[in-house]
Formats: C-alpha cells, structure tokens, sequence
C-alpha cells in the first residue's frame, strides 16, 4: 500500500469513526437516534387504565416487527397511583421504569428535579420525515420547558362541550348559554349536564374550563396565580349554578368514569369533558349509541392537557425507550392510533380524509382540531400539581357549600401561592 | 523428642470476643439482635425523619440543610392540619366508640349463641381479613348514587341518602371502618368472655341478680383490661384512616374526609415536601401520645 492510500484509508476511517461517533451522541443526546434496528433490551412503563392504553398494546406486535429484539412491558394503573409509582422509581439509583407517561401538571417538576432526558437532540436527528411541529402547539407545549424537551405528545385530553344532538339543537357558544340551556334540559330521568365534581384535580379539570370561558385564566404566563378574580367568580358561580340545577342528584363525589356511565345510560344530555370520550359514549354498549357530537367548549377556549411520553434519566435501556417512543408517535403510528379511536395530538391526523373515513367522523376531526387549537393547558410550571389539587379542593368546597364563593377563591388563591412558596 | 509440658502450659487464652462478651450481662447479649433491628429498622428512620423535619427537604431539590423549627410553625399555623386533625379524632371517636358498643353486644350474643357457632363466628370474623383498600372499593360502589345497592335499598323505603355528601362523607367511612374492624373487638371480647371464672356469675346467679346487674357488676369490670387493651389498638389503628379516603372520596366534599394521614401522603408524596410531612408525623404523635399514655395506666390500673 502506497503513503497517499494509508493515508486516504487513515483518513476515511477517522472521518467514519467521528460520523459513528456524532450519530451516537446525535448531537447532545446521550443516545442513538434514530434507535438503531438491532437495540435491545426491556422497557417498563406504567400507563394509565384507558382506551389510549388498549391501542397501543395492540401496536406492539409491529412495533417488534422492526424492533424484534425490545420487549415493552406496560403495566396499567389507576391514575391516582401513576405519579407515586413514578417518584418511587424516579428516587433509585436505577430506576424500574425506563419509559414514563408523564402528565401536563407534572412536567416543570421534573424538570425541577432533573428526572427526564431532554429530548429535543435526538428528535433534531429523525430527520424532517418525523414532523415534530406536526404536533398541535397547545400539545406540544407541554412537554416543554424552555428549550427542552421533555415528552414528546402520546394522547391529549382537552376539554370540549360533549352534547346530545337529539336534545340540543345546537351547542351552547357561551357560558352563560350553557347554564340556561342544561338546566332548561334537565328532567325527572335526565340531567341537562353531567359534572365530575369529585374534590382535587378531577373537577379543576373541569371547572379550568369554565375559567377560562369566562374570560380567566389560572395561571399567568410569568407564574402568578390568578384564582381570586372577577372572572373566577363569575366561573364558579355558572359551575354552583349547573352543578345544583341541571346536574344529577348526588353526584358531588362524581368523577370521569359516573360521567361516562350517565351519558351511556340516557341519564345526561351533556358532558363537559375530553373531547375524546365522544367514540366511547357513542359506542355500541351505549343506550343511545351515535347521539352525541362533540363541539369547542363554549367561549372557545378549553382546558388543554396531554400526556406526554418521557425518558428517566436513571432508566436503563434508554435507545430501547427512544426506539419506541419515536416509533409510536411518527405520523404513521399516530394515524393507526387515531383510527382504532385514538386521542389525536398530530394535526395531520385530525385533517386526513382517510382517518375521516376509518375513524370517527370527519366533522369530529375537524372539531377536535378547533378544540386542540384554542386549548390553553390546564396549568404550567412548578408548583402546578399541588395547586390543581389545593384548589379543587376549595372549589368543590363552594359547590358543595362548605364555603361560600369568596371565602372558596380567596383560599385557594393563597393554596396556590403556598404551592409556589 | 520433645513432649508438651502440661503443667507449665499457659492459660489457655481468652479471645477479643469473650473478653468482651463477659463485660456485658448474659441477657444483653440475648437482647443485642432485638435492639440491632430495632435500630435499623425503627430508631434510624425515626431519627432520619426527625432530622428531615428540621429541613426543607423536597424531592425535587433535595436539600437536606438544617432549617430549624420552620416546618413545625408552618403545620402548626396552617388551617389545613389543624382541621384533618379535627377530622381524624372525629373519625377515631365515632368509630371505636361504636366498635366497642356493638362489638361488645355481640360477644355477649356469640357467647349464648349454640347453634351454628363455628359457621356464625368464621363469617363475621371475615370483613377483617380483606384488605382496607378492597373493602374502600367494594363500598366506593355499594353506597354510589348510581350503582350502589344500599342507595337504591333505602331509596325504596322512600329514604334518599348521598352517603358522600358533605354532612355524610364521614359518616360513611366511620360506616366502613365499623364493618371492618367490629369483629376485631368481638373476637377479643370473646375470648376474654369465655376466660372469665364462672364461679362468681354462679353465685350471682343462685343470688338472684338480675342480667344488667350481674353485667354491671361482674362483666364489665371483668372486661375491663381487655376493654382497654382492645381499644388502644383500634384508636392506634382508626388514626391511621387512609385508604377509605383515598379510594373512595379523594378527601372530598369540600375537604371534610381529609384525614391525616391523608394529607401526610399528599404533602410528602404528592407535593414532594417530605420535611413537612415529616413534621405533621411528629406532631401527630405527640398528640396522640398522651391519650394512649393515659389509656395503658388505665388499664395497668385496672389489672391492679
């Protein structure tokens, strides 16, 4: 071998040796992307006991037909204990999840505390054919904190206004519509709306929604809270109105699924709740299946809230994590998800005529792209998971008349403040 | 060749070990295990909590810097403890107070009872061996408005009852903790019936005295270390109300099932601020400290 081709082949493999080595890091990420073919290795995750769920385990078997050597273990759980098993495994040296769903609340703490891989290098290196910005913005934005990104969208919830079309002939476009007519709707067998009212951050979710149609907002972008306020008021007092006058009787201890049980049985002609529940009370097993429609929660602006897919930093495995989160979430996947009924978080999805066609509806699409756009997260920053549930607290309080209005928002004004302190 | 001079021989030599071991008493030695698990596993997490109190310690930032008696003030001026505080003895009172009447008249009955004693006493001893979870769910449904088999019961009769309406939330998880704990006083109380000496009920009886009177005057004051015993364990076990709580109301209406253990998790867990959860912890066992106190004197008292 001559000096010029020693040192062409020095050359080459010095070149192919950095190309290797840039492509591990994939420029600040502390692992492959895009996962390589041959990963391995188990990822654990503990998800939530929804729909969303079911879909995915059934997208395992092609997942493993281009990954076959990553077996992904999902473990189901009720929502209440999902976070406990997360700080468990989050405070080990090694934790048991390597993969996490991570809601919108619980974001900013984390990154507080430094549990998640910043994402943003290694979806820079899928190339243009991932279209992150694919994503709606509402839903996107919640996964990130400053720069970083720490879970990339797996389903969204925002809130929507859930009616019946044979009892409403349109759907409220105000607050104020929206009392009057439930209660008008109510009778001896149906109530006019179905509330989750139960304390904490199951009826935050809800009533956020009616802050922000009247006008207010939870928190400021800056992070102040703004909870004891004209609008806030005028919010709690529509939600005492429906929840006394068009909810069912006894239903302060309701949550998701008694909402869901109500409209499935012809006992509510609404629903203000996530806009995805619209396949699951029209469903088969429904007494009055195809009747309910779903529509922008009424002054447009919804809670919005998303579960975000995220990578421990103390998991193991973590190329086996990103090989399924990236291959989950591509347009490809989400389209199948959406499909088999789905939460869409892609805009793409939600305007596909072929999803239209094998999915829902075409009119439920396009509304659930109305409702994502407007959606306004349901809280942002530290201190959020604390303060839903301190306020939820204060606000069931006022509708079950413990407190009056007042007393309600002043404290939990200062609940959210001492959150932050 | 050389033999061993037995009767120059040195004492034989006594180890580090032994020189040690006969410093300290036989029975401490006997003791030393006790004490070592102890201390792993109580006095260490009970001292590590303490300390943790005197910090601000978070999950999230995870300083462990002395700062003082801070997180005691904060519990301590903070409504919301001061109210699960209220919330909890209400709870302990209601509820071993009602076990203690009603497992008591049941022992009284079991003990008459001759037919069918075995089968009788295996199913109501049964509620508690379920776990406290379990049970917060099978009632979360029995008493739901919707679903539940007790509403649609009494609502029959013409009685509509919201068991988790603000008046009645903790009126039913002192509901669910009778039902699963009153066996646990009437298996007590049954066994310390069926030990008593029958001589003196005889002579009661030959006497004449009426039922109450023989009660009043033999039973109870018979009874009455057992009585005691019984119910330093249920108001020890009662103020631990956690898992009705967490399955069934979230705390809910409005904060009224809110018991402390309750927002201990919540604090510690939930919101990541163990120093304070940890100072709620020492607070609600000085508070509880005295009563139990109290309640083992009576008792040593009452076994003379």
């Amino acid at each position: 071998m001559n000096k010029t081709a020693l040192f062409t082949s020095a050359a080459l493999a010095a070149l192919l040796g950095w190309a290797g080595t840039a492509a591990a890091d994939c420029a600040g990420s502390t692992f492959a992307s895009p996962a390589p073919k041959d990963v391995s290795g188990t990822v654990k995750v503990v998800m939530e006991d929804v729909t969303d769920t079911d879909f995915v385990k059934a997208m395992i078997p092609d997942f493993n037909k281009l990954y076959p050597n990553v077996k992904i273990e999902i473990e189901g759980a009720a929502y209440d204990v999902i976070r406990d098993m997360q700080i468990a495994s989050l405070q080990r040296g090694t934790g048991t999840q390597n993969l996490m769903q991570v809601d919108t609340s619980w974001v900013s703490e984390y990154d507080e505390a430094g549990f998640l891989e910043d994402l943003r290098p290694a979806i820079a290196c899928l190339g243009d054919d991932y279209k992150y910005d694919d994503f709606a913005a509402s839903f996107r934005k919640i996964g990130q904190v400053g720069e970083k990104v720490l879970g990339v969208p797996f389903y969204s919830y925002p809130t929507g206004f859930v009616y019946r079309t044979d009892l409403w002939d349109k759907a409220p476009e105000t607050l104020d519509e929206l009392v009057a007519s439930a209660i008008a709707k109510k009778t001896d067998k149906r109530a006019g709306i179905a509330l989750q009212q139960k304390q904490g951050f199951v009826i935050m979710e809800e009533w956020n929604a009616f802050l922000l149609s009247s006008g207010g907002q939870l928190r400021k972008e800056d992070g102040t809270w703004t909870i004891d306020t004209p609008e806030a008021r005028k919010a709690l007092e529509a939600y005492m109105k429906v929840s006394k006058e068009a909810a069912p009787a006894a239903s302060l201890n309701w949550g998701f699924d008694e909402t869901i049980r109500a409209a499935k049985s012809d006992q509510a002609s609404a629903l203000t709740t996530y806009g995805w529940v619209v396949p699951i009370v029209n469903g088969k097993d429904s007494q009055v299946p195809d009747k309910f429609a779903l529509a922008p929660f009424p002054g447009g602006r919804g809670t919005g809230g998303t579960w975000s897919w995220g990578i421990p930093k103390n998991g193991e495995n973590k190329e086996a994590a990103w090989a399924w989160i990236s291959w989950i979430t591509a347009p490809a996947q989400e389209k199948v998800r959406v499909i088999s009924g789905g939460a869409p978080t892609r805009d793409s999805a939600m305007m596909d005529p072929d999803v239209w066609a094998k999915g829902v509806s075409e009119d439920y699409y396009k509304t659930y792209s109305k409702v994502a756009a407007a959606a306004v997260p349901l809280c942002l920053g530290t201190g959020c998971a604390e303060a839903i549930e301190a306020v939820g607290v204060e606000i069931n309080a006022a509708v079950a008349g413990i407190k009056s209005v007042d007393e309600a928002l002043a404290a939990a004004q200062s609940a959210a403040e001492k959150a932050t302190r | 060749m050389l033999s061993p001079d037995v009767s120059t021989a040195d004492p034989p030599r006594v180890g580090r070990l032994e020189r040690l071991a006969g410093k300290l008493p036989f029975r401490w030695w006997m003791a030393l295990p006790l004490v070592l698990l102890l201390g792993i596993f109580v006095l260490y997490p009970l001292g590590f909590s303490f300390y943790l109190s005197l910090t601000n310690y978070k999950l999230t930032t995870r300083n462990l810097g002395y700062f003082g008696f801070e997180q005691y003030n904060r519990v301590l001026t903070d409504g919301d403890f001061t109210d699960s505080l209220k919330i909890t003895l209400t709870f302990v009172i209601a509820a071993v107070l009602i076990e203690l009447i009603l497992g008591l008249a049941l022992a009284l009955a079991l003990q008459r009872q001759r037919f069918a004693r075995n089968v009788t006493r295996a199913l109501l001893f049964t509620p508690m061996f379920v776990a406290p979870v379990a049970v917060g769910l099978v009632f979360r449904f029995l008493l739901n408005q919707q679903l539940g088999l007790i509403p649609n019961a009494i609502a029959k009769l013409g009685i509509h009852i919201d068991f988790f309406s603000p008046n009645f939330a903790l009126a039913s998880m002192v509901l669910i903790d009778v039902w699963q704990w009153t066996p646990f006083m009437v298996l007590l109380f049954l066994s310390a019936l069926e030990s008593l000496p029958k001589a003196p009920f005889e002579a009661a009886r030959v006497d004449g005295a009426s039922a109450w009177l023989t009660f009043r005057t033999l039973t109870l004051p018979m009874l009455m270390p057992v009585i005691g015993i019984a119910t330093v364990i249920r108001v020890l076990e009662a103020s631990k109300l956690f898992e009705y709580v967490f399955v069934i109301t979230n705390g809910g209406p409005g904060g009224s099932t809110e018991s402390l253990q309750f927002i201990m998790y919540q604090t510690g867990v939930r919101f990541f601020r163990l120093a304070e959860a940890s100072a709620m912890a020492f607070v609600f066992l000085a508070v509880l400290a005295l009563p139990i106190i109290w309640m083992l004197r009576q008792v040593r008292k009452a076994e003379g």
